[in-house]
């Protein structure tokens, strides 16, 4: 079962995983990291674990395990 | 044996024989024999020639190689070298050795090709942005440009700074009997060089090191002063010349003695550190000292005051022949100093 | 369908660009490549001056600082020294196209075995978003207030497409980061020019369309969409030159 990551505190509120992910899955999660950033946060039961979010975050906040 | 060489061909192969490893530099009258005989020279000993395409690509190209470790040198005239000014500065900023030729046209701008020594306050107070000095070395025959090349990969690495080699037009044009060491190499590993693998490369942007800069400067000018003395001891006028004019400023002091005048020369071979320590060595009743340099306005009388006023208590006056574009001959120094003595000449400083 | 997808090791520090900046995409980008070349330790970059010096702190590998717009001709001096490393410029388009322009085409000229990334935001960026060589044409910028004048400034550079008129380049490419798509693809440009250098094949150069959100003052979609619609029609993707035997 493929598990997803989050490093929020590399997160900068960009939002480009969340208009990227084809199933609506990342949104703010109006909490903010140690940068002051509102970071993002995932819905692991839409979540396919497809990637898209990996290659357009340009912080390397993603992760994705078995 | 001594073979006739020319100046320029002299410092090319003086550089190979210490292990240049690189090149890259671009034409310029009066120095392009130095690259012209490196595009031969080089291949043939599997080493590295690049004719760059401006004079600021071929600073960035040594400052790349030998911040890998890679003995690398350029060399310009005038306005090439006021183009390498940002990455002399560069170099400094970083601490990466690298050699450095300047074979001295008269300038400013495009300038003239005749031999001059106006580029000596850029040279010895640096020309690039910032708080830095370059070793310079300024020698007075083809012979010592030889054994000062042979030495300079050494001594930038040990201080991990750029030296220079200070000449000028007519000593890379003109010829004397020359003698070559033999080759040598340095095949160690500096220990901070670029490799690939990220290791502490001792940046000087360093928060716990603010004073870097200034500790490195001051101990290599307590070390690494280089003049030669004439007839100082006694001496009551002393000229201070380097590079070509200090020979005609010697002869100088020969005929000034055969008339009876105390003369005497010292001749800075670092023009930077600019050698104080040599007027430690006037103990007589000095009277004057002559600044004598191929420049218009005068820049090497700058550092003769800041010496006199630095090594001796009393106020000596300081004199300045400045021969332009030219380099001063024998009689005109002689009749400057006896109008000196005459009270005839007003002092610069 | 799940994938697998660590942070390659070279991006493993928290980078300081822009939020949505396009930096950050490639510089990974970059690092799965090394990463999968097995050249973590075996490669150097060259920084230009812009954004991209906020890899000195970012950037988990080795890297030199070089003066502005002079990448190529330091990376070359890298190569010369070690030709068994991979030597990198990485560079933004003022650097490397405005005030480097004689030093970057002239690394490609002599067919330099270095691999050149230049980041093409259209403006100079890390100075507040001055007028650059590849602004559009009308955008408005600090020093094009009123709308680039290409009757003065002359129309956007296109620097690979003159480079790969060069005879012996190895290998010139266009990519973009403006969508995950885009930035598959331009994984595979990065991939062919960081091969280009490592088979000897000679210099390759790979130009990267990114957002620079914070100059453009658009919000990060925004950006990404004026990518697409006004930037990717002018400057047209793919690769320009191929490399021999492809």
């Amino acid at each position: 079962m493929a598990t997803l990551c989050l490093n929020t505190e590399r997160c900068k509120s960009c939002g480009f995983c969340i208009f990227t992910c084809p199933v609506k899955a990342l949104k703010l999660s109006g909490n903010l990291n140690a940068d002051g950033y509102d970071y993002v946060e995932h819905d692991d039961g839409k979540c396919t674990k497809c990637g898209l979010c990996y290659t357009v975050c340009p912080d390397n906040v993603f992760e994705i395990s078995e | 044996m001594k073979k006739m060489w020319k100046g320029n061909h002299a410092i090319a192969e003086a550089a190979l024989r210490a292990g240049c490893q690189f090149y890259a530099g671009y034409p310029i009258t009066p120095q392009t024999e130095v690259s012209e005989y490196l595009s031969a020279r080089m291949p043939e000993l599997g080493r590295k020639f690049l004719q760059a395409e401006n004079e600021m690509a071929a600073v960035y190209m040594i400052y790349g190689a030998y911040a890998c470790g890679m003995r690398s040198m350029t060399s310009s005239s005038g306005p090439g070298f006021s183009l390498k000014q940002e990455g002399i500065a560069y170099l400094c900023a970083n601490n990466y050795p690298s050699v450095l030729v300047n074979v001295q046209r008269w300038g400013p701008g495009l300038g003239t090709l005749d031999s001059a020594q106006t580029d000596y306050l850029r040279d010895t107070r640096g020309g690039g942005n910032g708080d830095y000095r370059v070793i310079v070395l300024a020698p007075n025959s083809i012979q010592e440009t030889v054994d000062l090349m042979y030495e300079v990969f050494d001594l930038a690495e040990k201080y991990r700074n750029p030296v220079e080699i200070l000449s000028e037009a007519a000593l890379g044009q003109m010829m004397e009997p020359v003698e070559f060491p033999e080759f040598k190499e340095r095949t160690e590993d500096l220990g901070w060089t670029f490799d690939g693998t990220n290791r502490p490369h001792g940046r000087i942007a360093n928060p716990d090191k603010p004073r870097m800069v200034k500790e490195k400067y001051e101990r290599i000018a307590a070390e690494e002063q280089r003049w030669e003395s004439y007839q100082v001891e006694d001496a009551e006028y002393i000229f201070v010349a380097f590079g070509l004019p200090s020979r005609t400023a010697r002869n100088a002091v020969d005929q000034l003695r055969a008339k009876g005048q105390k003369a005497g020369l010292i001749r800075p071979i670092t023009v930077w550190p600019f050698p104080y320590n040599a007027f430690k060595e006037a103990k007589g009743n000095v009277k004057a000292f002559i600044s004598v340099e191929s420049t218009d306005a005068g820049q090497l009388i700058e550092d003769v005051a800041l010496a006199a006023k630095k090594e001796f208590e009393t106020n000596i006056p300081v004199y300045g022949l400045f021969s332009g574009q030219k380099i001063p001959k024998t009689k005109e120094i002689t009749e400057f100093c006896e109008r000196v003595i005459a009270g005839q000449e007003k002092e610069v400083f | 369908m799940a994938v697998t997808k660590t942070t390659p090791t070279m991006v493993s520090i928290a980078n300081s660009f822009c939020p949505g900046c396009g930096h950050g995409i490639l510089n990974r980008l970059i690092a799965e490549v090394i990463q999968e070349k097995g050249f973590e330790n075996k490669t150097i970059l060259t920084l230009g001056v812009g954004c991209s010096c906020n890899m000195n702190s970012s950037w988990n590998g080795d890297k030199i600082q070089c003066a502005h717009g002079r990448g190529a001709s330091t990376a070359t001096g890298v190569k010369v020294a070690r030709k068994d490393l991979l030597s990198i410029a990485y560079q933004g388009d003022g650097d490397a196209y405005v005030i480097g322009l004689a030093e970057t085409l002239n690394a490609a000229y002599r067919n330099e075995p270095i691999t050149v990334f230049v980041v093409n935001n259209n403006n100079f960026a890390m100075t507040g978003g001055q007028m650059s060589w590849t602004t559009m044409p009308g955008q408005v910028t600090t020093s094009s207030v009123h709308g680039r004048n290409t009757d003065e400034t002359g129309l956007p550079i296109k620097v690979p497409e003159i480079v790969a008129e060069f005879p012996n380049v190895a290998y010139v490419a266009r990519g973009s980061v403006h969508s995950a798509k885009e930035i598959n693809r331009l994984k595979g440009y990065v991939r062919d020019a960081i091969e280009a250098q490592l088979s000897g094949e000679g210099y390759s150069l790979v130009e990267v369309l990114c957002p620079c959100p914070t100059n453009w003052g658009m919000s990060v979609k925004q950006s990404v969409d004026w990518i697409e619609k006004e930037v990717v029609p002018y400057y047209n993707l793919g690769a320009l030159k191929e490399r021999k035997g492809e």
